[in-house]
């Protein structure tokens, strides 16, 4: 799966899971944070199931405690994507 | 620099503390010791007891905090963790804690059984109102698919208990989830996924807890400042917060909080006013 696909998933799951309107959502950058954006310790369990449905992958747990951004996690399932392919 | 040592409750993670770190500035570092296996410890090795548990996170805060002040703060299942990490730094000779605060928990040795939170029948109520904690409002279309999807999956927790003796997995293919398949399947799916794998971690770190503290053990002491956080509408613990007394070697704080056991944690910015000691209410 590219990045740009990758981006565009992750966008959609972060919407559902903090509950962003169309408006919010389109604003995330690479450096939008998961816990300003309203997220808590139940939201990470349920991006942890749609992002399995999704990519067959999660980002590492220690991620949320060291800078959860939006950028990070794309980038975190776009790296197991690539190591996946190899 | 000075570190806070969080252990989170039983079946959760410490991200319950993330908030913390930006609330103290940079001072105070706060350090995740969550169950090892699990969260920021997920790397770590899982442990079946609660010495193996205490061994791993004593190990951490000898390796960090070898020449600087720290402070632990434990929550439920790790406030008793707190206390046996406590124990393991005085048998290794490292220097104690500044403070150790202890909130919502059983003491390391209380003056009842510990028994599962699922077979004590006059509690299902508080569990129930857990069930509605964990899974807000928000994640359904409305109040009445929450209470409906929650009642549900609760009886059908206490149905296979009360059969089969323990907590096992509810499927979502459940009769009693049937009507509220059609209604909402996706949200269904999700919550009862997350209830089961929530409640697989908390049955296994109760049993841990429940061995720990049910069982006979010699009366040690934390030889540091503690600080006794209990909520005064906590029915899980009762009044046991009480002999937390029995186990301070220095100086006894008892805090209450305008919580039951499940809502303590509500409110982390009270909780951290009490750590900090800029908002307490204390009663002896």
């Amino acid at each position: 799966m590219e990045r740009a696909e990758i981006t565009a998933q992750m966008r959609e799951i972060w919407a559902k899971v903090l509950k962003l309107d169309d408006e919010k959502a389109s604003c995330l950058t690479d450096d939008s944070d998961f816990f300003e954006h309203g997220g808590t310790s139940l939201m990470i369990g349920i991006m942890n199931i749609i992002m399995t449905q999704r990519f067959g992958r999660t980002v590492s747990p220690e991620m949320f405690y060291d800078g959860a951004t939006f950028g990070r996690m794309v980038d975190g399932i776009f790296a197991k994507e690539a190591d996946n392919g190899q | 620099m000075k570190r806070l040592y969080c252990i989170p409750g039983g079946g959760t993670t410490s991200i319950l503390f993330i908030q913390w770190q930006k609330k103290l500035g940079p001072d105070i570092k706060v350090e995740y010791l969550d169950i090892p296996g699990r969260g920021y410890l997920s790397k770590k090795p899982e442990q079946q007891d609660m010495n193996g548990i205490a061994e791993v996170l004593a190990a951490e805060i000898m390796a960090k905090s070898a020449d600087e002040p720290y402070l632990i703060f434990g929550y439920c299942f790790g406030a008793v963790a707190a206390y046996e990490v406590c124990m393991k730094l005085e048998e290794k000779g490292f220097h104690r804690p500044e403070k150790v605060f202890v909130c919502g928990s059983y003491p390391p040795s209380p003056r009842e059984k510990v028994t599962e939170m699922v077979s004590r029948k006059h509690m299902r109520d508080e569990l129930q109102r857990m069930f509605y904690h964990m899974f807000p409002s928000y994640l359904f279309k409305d109040a009445d698919m929450q209470k409906k999807v929650s009642s549900a999956y609760m009886k059908a927790l206490y149905g296979i208990y009360d059969s089969a003796g323990k907590v096992s997995e509810v499927s979502s293919d459940d009769n009693a989830f049937s009507e509220l398949i059609a209604a909402d399947a996706e949200t269904v799916k999700y919550v009862v996924k997350l209830a089961n794998d929530y409640f697989r971690q908390y049955v296994k770190d109760e049993k841990i807890l429940i061995e720990y503290c049910n069982s006979e053990k010699p009366l040690k002491k934390i030889m540091a400042p503690l600080t006794v956080i209990f909520g005064r509408d906590d029915d899980v613990i009762g009044d046991e917060w009480k002999v937390w007394e029995n186990f301070a070697g220095d100086s006894f704080d008892p805090v209450s909080i305008p919580t039951d056991h499940f809502s303590l944690t509500d409110d982390m910015e009270m909780i951290l006013g009490i750590v900090t000691n800029n908002k307490t209410e204390r009663e002896r």
